[in-house]
């Protein structure tokens, strides 16, 4: 992907989802990397599986195996995250959407084209974390832009707002 | 005449039930599950090595998720090695 900055041209700001779904995805992995062990254990302890059943060898090549099998499919995760990106230049909005590792949207919009922008901050998590979706109306295009889920969407708002002269608005 | 049914079910208890089950792994299984998952890993680390030194942002933050990577896989790749050479 090469995505060139202009002549001149100066990035004001980056943004990416909120931590909160890195951490949430981490802790889902960590609790499914985990759970055949206590299973594991717990079946021994209930008398349902003989102790010793596995050399002692042949348990950390599992384990360590299981283990790589989550660090890998985390690294997914954490590769489509910081991937998945919004980049407000001073005169350009660059919205990089990866849904999959070969399946990625990428939006180039002159700031000087946007008319409206929309923050939405809903639920208990966004207001007390402080991630929200921003969405941007385009002068000439029906479309509409919108990041979900990223943190201090107002700052992402006003870094627009303040390079386009564009309308605002808050709700949720 | 309706036939009697029984009143109760039979206590067959754990060993009428094959328990308490042994698990076991022959060697062959082990390093075939080792093959298997390095070459998983390998084809991932492929696909993330193509997208992180490619993407124009957030360089930084990208080669220390590499060194990351790459250093806590080695270190789980050495174990399960080890694991294997003691069958």
């Amino acid at each position: 992907m090469y995505i060139p900055l202009e002549q001149g041209e100066r990035v004001v700001i980056k943004v990416h989802r909120h931590w909160f779904f890195l951490a949430t995805h981490a802790l889902l992995i960590v609790l499914v990397l985990v759970l055949p062990f206590a299973a594991y254990r717990s079946l021994i302890a209930y008398g349902a599986l003989a102790p010793g059943g596995v050399s002692a060898g042949a348990a950390w090549t599992l384990g360590a195996l299981w283990f790589l099998v989550g660090w890998t499919l985390y690294f997914k995760f954490w590769t489509l995250y910081w991937l998945d990106i919004w980049v407000v230049t001073d005169r350009r909005l660059i919205d990089i959407d990866y849904r999959h590792l070969f399946d990625r949207d990428i939006a180039i919009l002159r700031l000087d084209k946007i008319q409206d922008v929309q923050v939405r901050v809903t639920g208990v998590l966004g207001n007390l974390l402080k991630f929200g979706a921003v969405s941007v109306q385009t002068a000439g295009e029906s479309r509409e832009f919108v990041i979900d889920q990223i943190a201090e969407p107002e700052a992402l708002r006003d870094a627009i707002v303040k390079g386009s002269g564009a309308s605002s608005r808050v709700s949720g | 005449m309706q036939p009697e049914l029984p009143t109760y079910l039979p206590d067959i208890g754990a060993a009428g039930l094959g328990l308490p089950l042994r698990l076991s792994a022959s060697s062959e299984l082990i390093v075939l599950a080792f093959a298997l998952t390095v070459v998983f890993w390998g084809v991932m680390a492929a696909i993330f090595i193509y997208h992180w030194r490619r993407f124009p942002f957030d360089r930084e933050r990208l080669v220390f998720g590499e060194r990351l990577f790459f250093s806590v896989s080695a270190a789980a790749i050495l174990v399960a090695l080890g694991g294997v050479l003691t069958l």
